[in-house]
């Protein structure tokens, strides 16, 4: 049987405030500035890159250990981690040119 | 719908087709048992497939007509094929009954075989499905570049 597999969460797109714009956190900088900082974006971005592949991971190391011996569930699995990751990474470096290029308007 | 419910989808039936397999290979390699536990010989399994509707949230029901109808497959049981044993003349058998004619499955080799490539080839139909997904999926992604 193929473990239910639940449907990635959609992420929040980063949305940018022009007039927020001239004083922009850099990645990394806690989130006190506001609730919804373009770091934070970032991180939940990245931090939902990691949900699937561990889900695939799991799934991999269950049928590596004979905990399950169903094969295609397997590769399913594994096939679903490998898109997420893509969309997710996809995602992140939008963001981070977006990012860089709003870092070089002062310039 | 989303493609990760397509390849839920063609996983069902990729188990279905699994379990076909497996009752195959069942009543091939009993093709001619003439003992089992509760006795007479072997009768020929066949699987029995139920469509079970993708479980799917109000909202997506709503929108997607095609999220209503879509179906999983299960392999709701297994049944045991009820027409009568072959009856073969071999009275040195141990289990030869007093006219000398065995009780053997009724299972058709030719047949069972047949069915084995259908198996196979629906095996092969979901694994393109699948990687057809794939491939769709990520030519989506090369979109946002």
């Amino acid at each position: 049987m193929v473990a239910p597999l639940k449907p990635i969460s959609p992420f929040i797109i980063p949305k940018i405030e022009l007039n927020k714009v001239g004083t922009p956190s850099a990645p990394g900088a806690s989130s006190e500035t506001s609730a919804s900082s373009f770091a934070d974006k970032l991180r939940e971005v990245v931090q939902n890159a990691n949900e699937k592949p561990l889900a695939g991971e799991k799934v991999a190391e269950d049928y590596a250990n004979g905990k399950q011996n169903d094969l295609h569930g397997t590769m399913v699995s594994m096939a679903q981690a490998d898109i997420s990751l893509r969309l997710v990474s996809n995602v992140r470096n939008k963001a981070i040119e977006a990012y860089r290029e709003i870092m070089r308007m002062g310039a | 719908m989303d493609f990760f419910k397509a390849m839920e989808i063609t996983a069902s039936g990729l188990n279905a087709e699994r379990s076909r397999m497996n009752a195959l290979a069942s009543n091939l390699a009993n093709a001619r048992t003439t003992r089992t536990e509760a006795g007479g010989p072997y009768k020929r399994l066949d699987p029995v497939f139920q469509a079970v509707p993708v479980a799917s949230k109000f909202g997506e029901m709503m929108n997607d007509p095609v999220a209503r109808v879509a179906s999983t497959v299960e392999v709701k049981g297994i049944q045991e094929d009820q027409s009568p044993p072959q009856q073969v003349y071999d009275p040195n058998h141990p289990d030869a009954d007093a006219n000398g004619y065995v009780s053997l499955p009724n299972v058709n080799v030719v047949q069972e075989m047949v069915n084995m490539i259908t198996a196979s080839r629906a095996y092969e139909a979901g694994v393109t499905v699948m990687q057809t997904v794939k491939g769709m999926a990520r030519s989506a992604l090369s979109i946002g570049g």
